[in-house]
């Protein structure tokens, strides 16, 4: 008798080693599956840049004529083209920010008559990556997608995070509302401006130390980066202390372990033990009325933590301008601005090429500051 | 004073608030649910607390649970299960986890005198005293350490892992190098992933699910859950059989628990205090009041042979200790034991980081609903216990053919609902192989994850801590924090080398003992 249960639960753990397995072979498949994927992006990519140089060649002649059509096609496209079954993908968990995104977005497109039940799938994994390639490889060519993005985005494509995948083989559609970066202090810091501060830095470099909620060439880092490279400053001789989230570093700031941190106005608006030295956007933002930009400083570079979407390469003509239209729209709207001003973000509007443009150089940007650290995967 | 006062009211009156949250009929139901897996989780040979909660958290995340609710229910497991490994401990003198190790001495004589009934019952006792007495204590310690807590810095930060990590490799385990040698291994595993100050990509071999790092649940699952069944599995083999001894009536008189009320009330307090101690946990407790009893009321050298006072003494001290480390979990993020552990790991799951923020101030819903919880399932365990013993003990009958699989089969199917990942499943596996390798070699496996969970902080708060002072190594030891927690993790390391070399007794394989596990 006792032999018999023995046998029994020897053959019942071998079973499940079994099954673990057979779930083993299947992750290889996904994996292979992936990779496939990958690799086709990659040649696709090949084959698009062989397409814009095959474009370039005519491209003068055609301009014209597609600046003729274009007026009469926005018209057409907007009747022509209605998504059947529209699907917004937040490349994370459910609760962040890009699924914030897709949700508020997705209820308005809904709420306005534009679109059908927009679908919110959450596919998290390797910060986005997971999703991207997904996209990338399975659904390339699906003119009812849409993705939330924002500069993290941006950033990880840059620094080829998402593997064989580029940021211009995805169509930019649009960002609307965004947080913006602050350059905040104790509020008995010696810096009362942010001229003093600069001032500081580029008389030596290494004597202040900054901080922030993301690691060296992260969001939080990047506001130092984008700023001594207009300074002409060495970036990589300024200390970065890296901390778990802004929460994290605003009590390293008060504590005094850092001297400046670099955060967003949605995480410091209205925190008197903090001082604020610059917004870094054009205009003032509201609830930081008294605090000056960086551009009416005198500066050019700008910080906005922008909330938009983007659609995988394949989406037609029609489609691509349905959703920019769309999301031009939603920005526009009374309820836009309420949920907009319900979760800290400020106004912005930048819609079609104007944030194709604007995004693509966003990423070119953050990968040449990106390559002194070593961040550019191969 | 007064404004101390005046905070001790407003503590009081938050945990009357947890008690309101935790007193619906929901909760109450989770409680009691919680307290009877636990007891079983506890009763049962192999699975302890660690495996109980690891196993049961991934099933309450599927069952849609809100984080209340959940840290109610896999508490009430935490103490049921202590409670149900003093039952084996009486009952079988196979102590069902490492705290309740020392039950055995004199538990297990009293049983096999037919005098189970008071071990089992004196036992419930002195924990529900224990408990209250720490809930007390919890609320007094917790939230002014949490204040001093805020103000740490990263060097602060570091250094108080270094103390963590210094107690766990010095108390777990008979070998401090074994001990420091797991500690090592979890703080490896922890630099799997997204490095936090420089962004690169650490040991993840092209897997986009490892940028985050390696999920706890599954290492604990693995380690724990995986390795026990293989244990087990080896032990059935060899053939090897445990006797029981009987209870009938669960019951002691008020002349036996008068007796018995001296050792009861030293034993709450010690075992609060080393439970506040960073990375001790209840079998040192346990251990020591054990130790301490028997040096002050043995006058007739009756510890060890069935002493009432022997059952006692341990058993409150270990639960009071359980109670006393959550001092340290919840105001500096260090666990005291490999549940505690887990329960961190819980808690951060959650967006709740204890040592980074003053959880007390932050999130006090949840923290006094924890506290009150855990206090309800001590009342709850007093009451089920007397009718249900017997019950209990019949779950022993259960034969290992059944359980073992069916331990097998709910790990698995847990750990794949986390994530729904496979990769998962295969990094369970290999740590379960491991973990049973590292049992045969006697290295500890709590201290593997208790470095899995503090590594980060680890690293993280010694590179911030270097960057932020210009790379000047001093800034660990400045200031008058710095130099107390740094001498006391010399201490805490070498002390129980010293005493047994000066008292030529093995006080470390005592504590090893009860360490094995912890």
């Amino acid at each position: 008798m006792k032999q018999w249960t023995r046998a029994l639960a020897l053959l019942f753990a071998l079973a499940m080693v079994a099954a673990a397995c057979g779930a083993d072979d299947a992750a290889e498949n996904a994996v292979d599956e992936a990779t496939e994927a990958v690799e086709d992006a990659a040649e696709d990519v090949m084959e698009d840049d062989g397409e814009e140089d095959a474009m370039e060649d005519d491209g003068e002649e055609d301009a014209m004529e597609e600046e003729d059509a274009e007026a009469e096609e926005t018209d057409e496209s907007a009747a022509g083209y209605a998504p059947g079954s529209p699907e917004c993908v937040a490349p994370a968990d459910a609760g962040g920010g890009w699924d914030f995104t897709c949700r508020s977005i997705g209820q308005l497109f809904e709420d306005l008559g534009l679109t059908s039940n927009v679908v919110v799938t959450n596919q998290p994994g390797g910060g986005g990556g997971v999703a991207f390639a997904d996209v990338a490889g399975n659904r390339a060519d699906n003119s009812d997608l849409v993705i939330a993005a924002s500069p993290a985005t941006a950033i990880r494509f840059a620094q080829n995070q998402y593997t064989g995948l580029e940021a211009a083989q995805f169509r930019w559609i649009g960002a609307i509302g965004a947080d913006f970066g602050v350059v905040a202090v104790p509020a008995d810091s010696e810096f009362e401006t942010f001229e003093q501060l600069i001032e500081a830095v580029q008389a030596d470099p290494t004597s202040v130390v900054f901080g922030g909620g993301s690691p060296v060439g992260g969001q939080d880092h990047f506001k130092v980066l984008l700023l001594s490279q207009e300074l002409g400053i060495d970036p990589a001789a300024i200390p970065w202390v890296a901390y778990d989230g802004g929460g994290e570093a605003q009590s390293a700031l008060l504590g005094g372990e850092i001297a400046v941190a670099t955060l967003d106005v949605s995480e410091t608006i209205g925190n008197e033990d903090l001082r604020i030295l610059t917004v870094m956007a054009e205009d003032r933002v509201p609830g930081m009325d008294d605090v000056p930009t960086t551009v009416e400083l005198g500066y050019e570079t700008i910080f906005p933590i922008w909330r938009g979407l983007l659609a995988p390469g394949g989406m037609s003509d029609e489609a691509y301008d349905f959703w920019v239209d769309a999301l031009g729209q939603v920005e526009a709207s009374p309820e836009w601005a309420a949920a907009r001003e319900e979760n800290g973000l400020s106004p912005l509007r930048l819609l079609g090429d104007d944030f194709q443009g604007f995004a693509l150089d966003a990423v070119g940007d953050f990968r040449t500051l990106s390559e002194p650290f070593g961040l550019v995967a191969e | 004073m007064l404004s101390s006062l005046t905070a001790v009211s407003i503590f009081a009156f938050n945990l009357l608030d947890g008690f309101q949250a935790a007193l619906t009929p929901r909760n109450i139901a989770l409680a009691l649910v919680g307290c009877l897996l636990g007891t079983l989780i506890g009763v049962l040979p192999g699975i302890g607390p660690i495996t109980g909660v690891a196993i049961l958290f991934p099933i309450t995340l599927s069952l849609g649970l809100d984080d209340a609710a959940t840290l109610i229910l896999l508490a009430s497991v935490y103490y049921g299960s202590q409670y149900g490994g003093s039952t084996t401990s009486i009952l079988l003198n196979v102590p069902g986890e490492a705290s309740s190790v020392v039950t055995t001495l004199d538990g297990y004589q009293m049983a096999r005198q037919g005098r189970a009934g008071q071990a089992l019952a004196i036992s419930a006792i002195g924990s529900f005293i224990a408990g209250t007495a720490s809930v007390i204590g919890l609320m007094l310690f917790g939230p002014p350490l949490s204040e001093v807590t805020t103000r740490f810095q990263s060097p602060e930060k570091f250094m108080v892992v270094v103390v963590a990590f210094a107690t766990v490799s010095s108390l777990a385990g008979r070998n401090l190098f074994k001990g420091l040698l797991a500690v090592s291994f979890g703080v490896m595993l922890s630099t799997v992933g997204t490095d936090l100050q420089t962004g690169v990509v650490r040991y993840t071999f092209g897997e986009l699910k490892l940028q985050e790092g390696m999920d706890f649940v599954v290492v604990a699952i693995g380690l724990f859950a995986v390795s026990e069944v293989l244990s087990l599995l080896e032990d059935t083999v060899r053939g090897e059989q445990v006797v029981f001894q009987k209870a009938e009536r669960i019951w002691v008189t008020s002349k036996e628990f008068l007796f018995s009320l001296g050792a009861i009330l030293r034993g709450s307090v010690i075992g609060f205090f080393v439970g506040l101690l960073p990375g001790t946990g209840a079998s040192v407790a346990g251990f020591m009041s054990y130790g301490l009893e028997k040096r002050l009321s043995d006058t007739e050298g009756t510890f060890g042979t069935g002493d009432i006072r022997g059952v006692a003494a341990p058993e409150s001290a270990n639960n009071a200790a359980a109670g006393g480390s959550l001092v340290p979990l919840l105001t500096l993020g260090i666990p005291g034991s490999g549940t505690t552990a887990v329960l961190l790991g819980i808690l951060i799951s959650m967006g709740i980081r204890p040592g980074s923020g003053n959880v007390f101030a932050e999130t006090p819903e949840l923290i006094w609903t924890l506290i009150a919880s855990m206090y309800i399932g001590n009342l709850m365990l007093l009451l089920l216990n007397f009718p249900l013993v017997k019950l209990f003990v019949k779950i022993l009958e259960i034969p290992t053919w059944f359980l073992m699989p069916l331990i097998l089969v709910i790990s698995y199917i847990g750990v794949y609902s986390v994530n729904n990942s496979s990769l998962d499943i295969t990094i369970m596996t290999l740590f379960g192989v491991l973990g049973f390798i590292f049992r045969r070699l006697e290295v500890p496996l709590a201290p593997i994850l208790m470095g899995l969970i503090l590594g980060d902080d680890l690293e993280q708060n010694f590179r911030r801590a270097l960057v932020a002072s210009q790379g000047d190594y001093t800034t660990f030891i400045t200031g008058w924090i710095n130099i107390f927690v740094a001498l006391l993790a010399i201490v805490v390391l070498f002390l129980p080398q010293i005493l047994s070399r000066v008292r030529k007794t093995d006080i470390k394989s005592e504590f090893a003992d009860a360490g094995a596990e912890v």
